[in-house]
């Protein structure tokens, strides 16, 4: 309680506000612009937190994190392109509100989504994490294999109108995912002679590709009338009904988040998806989904924000990065000397204890700089296409240059932005894609180990907790959509009686 | 042949079934130990493929033909061209460097779009290259290609 | 024209809010000496400009922030201002191509580990090789520490070689990855001491020593900075650390030398320039390097990181450096077989 005292008064001096509110500035920027990422925005930033304060080098890369994550959805709201992978199920149910013209309501929900995730992952970061921590421990190679597994599922539900072709893109995408050095021997496989392939397809630039070139492809074909298709911006609203209506959601969302967040390897896409399908399953009105239902955006946005806080319980515990992001705070913490461990929290108190409450206050702001932004980008539907679509252009390609600084990821982007629009125009759908790319190589890995942990005594796996929870979950969740399909028949069949 | 939604789907398959064959002509050279996952995934993706080759062609045979749209070529035409522009765009950015590459492609893009007022086409260029650019280079420290050109 | 003013105030809005952060942090950024007046002294006028250094990995990396740390106090010996560029991508064979393929003249240098020069032999497509580059300076050696799991049993280097002869080929022994200097660390400890381990790759040494501290695998070879949090929260049992003398934040973790195994292997970290890069230049980039490694606060820092600071330029440098290759060719063959 003293520390927490304690952290509270450094986080509420004057210059720490302003770096949080700085940071948070920045990272909503960096989400908000397609091609650029929390992640690039945290891994540019680490430079300049080398010479700073560590208390304030926290806070800064702690706005940037949350802001970035927070950022993606709005140009996803807005002109369905999300800003980052973890916005695409935002895309999917933004896109359709803003052609209703009800982009307003849809952002301000966003925002009020990711703010309650955020500050839910915050508290248990707060106040579980050498708790919590316990739990990454028990995740281990077939644990991680099965959540990739589980993952996957998502792609039945997401492409169930159009089984097969979702099938396909999602087995293709595995495939492309194995190129590369071979997780075993770490021989580079199916490289075509190709040096720049051999830490494999990197998902990145993959993503910038195709979720943004075919948007701006789609706007040439309409290109005649110069005004995009939306030209009325709504008013920033919160209906108290969406919020009401929602209460389960955003607990279950929080929960699906901060979990995803403490298990090493999946970040805030997987998390997205994962309570975005969730909240499909328990809906009652499972047909608005994909025709802009406020529940998957509550869904996806307060569980992609809940991964914030929930990635660096095991970091800060034990030195295990939960997202990309937190491997990058890793590598900040150690340029303080901040040593990640369970003396951090005695040896650093100052320093944990601030960047602690600060991701609380960094949430609770987070809601009006979002405010600001969202008004502010609102704006982004009047734009006269033409201005909208060179702009997206010159930001995917600098943004897919800078990750790497390798001008072959700027060829991949443009690749997959090719391949991304014919796959638009003919039904197939790209969500397969982000899941199999951010899970292939976590599934191989996990399933290679697990043969190797257990060869010759396959049902020892059995003894795990954690691996048996999430089998079942996971045989549910493919059974389900055809569990789902059968009712919906025998029902239909019962009313026609 | 007659234009038919099935029609793409047939050769979207031919493709795919080629992209996989890049594959199966690089699995000799992987070694036994890693091998036995992606070969499951090509031969699922085989089976998928060939699953849907095989109801497209079914439904090709079925299905009416799309009505002929007036503009489907003309749309064809801009799209193409706009994806040649954008490959043009980051070939000369490799070559030439990023501002001049940027600033070109914007023109010309904005004009290709119809756009012909004179200050939207100086500023939207000289903005759009010169934040990046700031943005870039001098302040996240990240040279873009072929900055360094411009003696910084 | 409305939207035309929309645009501008959108694109300034940005600018500002951009440059707002940056005056944040700038504020505390030390003032940068100017190139002309500080680079005095043997006759060439280097360096006129920038140097920039490659790191083929990502920023907050281990090779990231070894490099960063020597830099920061390079510029004031060096006179100029250097960047780190983190060309990263393809394992870091994409940076190391760039490299490779840069200007001699001492503008550009890269960031070079001990399996560096053997990548052709690795990976396909790679142009690079040893004769690609020369060597400037070697500024930090890193040791791993040996970690087992609390289930194995295994306390100290005699019972660890006893369980591995004792169950050949069964003891796990978990990796941060394939071809790293983990894995080279195995091959180089199997052949000494005629022990066989079953191999387990991890992403990165972080996750190989979860998996020893949840009691999956055995046995791990991390790095100081990857085994600190594990050992303090009493998870793993430390074994031995690989270097030749102890460590100082770790100093109560005994060599293996100590346990009567004479065996050592850390992980050299360095600078190259590509080849032909002119003598005079390498030695004013040596005396630099040179001069910021000898400064206490850099030494405090680079342990505070978890490297064991080891400096080599010169000649003995270039020996090592060869040397080098030819043992990492030699484990790399063997392995292949």
């Amino acid at each position: 309680m003293e520390n927490i005292i304690l952290g509270l008064t450094h986080v509420l001096q004057p210059y720490n506000l302003l770096i949080c509110a700085a940071g948070l500035f920045v990272g909503v920027l960096f989400g908000a612009l397609p091609g650029f990422s929390a992640t690039m925005g945290v891994a540019v930033f680490i430079p300049f937190t080398y010479v700073m304060e560590p208390e304030a080098a926290m806070l800064l890369l702690a706005g940037i994190y949350c802001g970035g994550v927070y950022g993606g959805s709005i140009p996803a709201v807005l002109i369905g392109i999300p800003g980052t992978p973890a916005s695409v199920p935002t895309s999917m149910e933004g896109r359709p509100l803003t052609k209703r013209g009800e982009s307003g309501r849809a952002l301000a929900m966003v925002t009020l989504s990711s703010c309650t995730g955020g500050v839910v992952s915050a508290f248990a970061l707060l106040v579980g994490a050498p708790l919590l921590a316990l739990i990454a421990m028990k995740v281990g190679a077939p644990e991680q294999m099965m959540i990739a597994i589980f993952g996957l599922s998502v792609v039945c539900t997401l492409s169930f109108d159009n089984l097969l072709k979702g099938l396909l893109v999602g087995f293709v995408s595995l495939l492309i995912a194995t190129v590369g050095q071979d997780p075993i021997l770490g021989f580079p496989r199916f490289t075509a002679g190709f040096y720049q392939l051999t830490g494999g397809v990197d998902a990145v630039p993959i993503l910038i590709g195709l979720f943004s070139l075919p948007e701006v492809l789609k706007m040439l074909e309409t290109a005649e009338t110069e005004k995009g298709d939306v030209s009325r911006v709504s008013k920033m609203v919160l209906h108290l009904k969406d919020i009401t209506s929602n209460i389960g959601n955003f607990i279950r969302s929080a929960i699906i988040g901060v979990g995803i967040g403490i298990i090493p390897a999946a970040g805030p896409d997987i998390a997205s998806f994962f309570s975005y399908n969730e909240a499909r399953k328990s809906s009652k009105h499972p047909e608005e989904f994909g025709n802009g239902s406020m529940a998957g955006i509550i869904a996806s946005e307060t569980a992609n924000n809940a991964v914030t806080g929930g990635s660096l319980i095991p970091l800060l515990t034990l030195g295990i990065p939960g997202s990309a992001p937190a491997a990058l705070f890793l590598g900040a913490m150690i340029i303080h000397g901040m040593r990640p461990g369970p003396l951090l929290f005695t040896q650093n108190a100052a320093e944990v204890y601030t960047l602690l409450v600060g991701f609380i206050v960094i949430n609770i702001m987070m809601f009006f700089v979002g405010w600001i932004y969202c008004k502010a980008s609102g704006k982004i539907l009047l734009l006269p296409k033409s201005v909208l679509a060179t702009t997206i252009v010159v930001l995917a390609t600098v943004g897919a240059f800078s990750i790497n600084q390798n001008m072959w990821d700027v060829l991949m982007m443009y690749v997959a932005g090719i391949v991304g629009y014919i796959m638009v125009k003919n039904d197939y759908p790209l969500s397969p894609v982000a899941l199999a790319l951010l899970l292939g190589k976590i599934l191989e890995q996990g399933l290679s180990q697990t043969i190797t942990l257990y060869s010759g005594k396959p049902l020892e796996v059995l003894t795990r907790p954690l691996f048996v929870v999430f089998l079942l979950f996971t045989i549910f969740s493919y059974a389900y959509p055809f569990i789902k399909n059968a009712k919906d028949k025998k029902k239909a069949a019962a009313k026609e009686d | 042949m007659q234009r038919k939604k099935s029609l793409y789907d047939i050769l979207i398959c031919i493709g795919v079934l080629v992209f996989l064959c890049g594959f199966i002509a690089q699995l000799g050279g992987v070694s036994k130990e890693s091998k036995g996952y992606p070969l499951f995934l090509i031969v699922c993706s085989v089976l998928l493929t060939v699953a849907l080759l095989a109801k497209s062609i079914r439904n090709y045979k079925r299905e009416e033909a799309l009505e002929k749209d007036p503009n489907f070529v003309k749309t064809l035409l801009v799209i193409i061209s706009y994806a040649i522009l954008i490959a043009a765009y980051i070939f000369l950015m490799d070559k030439i460097g990023y501002i001049i590459a940027t600033l070109l492609f914007v023109v010309v893009s904005l004009l290709f779009l119809k756009v012909r007022s004179i200050p939207l086409l100086i500023l939207l260029p000289v903005g759009l290259t010169a934040s990046m650019y700031f943005l870039f280079t001098k302040f996240l420290l990240v040279t873009l290609p072929g900055a360094a050109w411009f003696g910084f | 024209m409305k939207t035309m003013k929309r645009l501008l105030t959108m694109v300034l809005a940005g600018v500002m809010v951009l440059s707002m952060a940056a005056c944040g942090s700038s504020s505390s950024q030390p003032s940068q000496p100017s190139g002309e007046n500080a680079s005095a002294g043997s006759g060439s006028d280097f360096p006129k400009k920038i140097v920039q250094i490659i790191v083929p990995f990502g920023a907050g990396g281990g090779a990231d922030i070894s490099v960063r740390t020597l830099a920061k106090y390079a510029e004031e010996s060096l006179g100029q201002k250097i960047v780190i560029q983190n060309i990263t991508g393809g394992s870091g064979t994409v940076g190391l191509t760039q490299l490779a393929g840069s200007a001699p003249d001492g503008y550009t240098l890269g960031y070079f580990a001990c399996t560096n020069s053997n990548d052709s032999l690795l990976f396909d497509g790679i142009q690079y090789g040893v004769d690609s580059f020369v060597p400037v300076v070697e500024y930090s050696a890193d040791p791993h520490i040996i970690v087992a799991s609390k289930k194995s049993g295994i306390t100290d280097m005699a019972s660890l070689v006893e369980a591995a002869k004792a169950n050949p080929g069964e003891l796990t022994l978990a990796l941060g990855g394939a071809w790293t200097s983990h894995d080279f660390l195995r091959i180089s400890l199997e052949e000494k001491e005629g022990i066989q381990f079953k191999r387990m790759v991890y992403q990165g040494g972080a996750e190989a020593i979860t998996s020893v501290a949840s009691g999956d695998v055995d046995l791990a070879v991390p790095f100081v900075s990857e085994a600190i949090p594990q050992i303090e929260a009493g998870n793993v049992v430390p074994i031995a650390i690989t270097s030749a003398e102890r460590f100082d934040v770790v100093s109560d973790i005994p060599t293996i030398k100590e346990q009567g195994v004479d065996y050592e292997h850390t992980m050299w970290r360095g600078l190259v320039a590509p080849t032909g890069t002119p003598q005079e230049i390498v030695d004013k980039l040596a005396d630099a390097f040179e001069a910021a490694w000898n400064n206490p606060e850099y030494q405090a820092e680079a342990k505070e990181a978890g490297t064991m600071t080891e400096f080599k330029r010169g000649e003995e440098f270039e020996q090592f450096y060869l040397e080098n290759h030819e043992t990492y060719k030699a484990m790399i063959e063997s392995g292949l077989e």
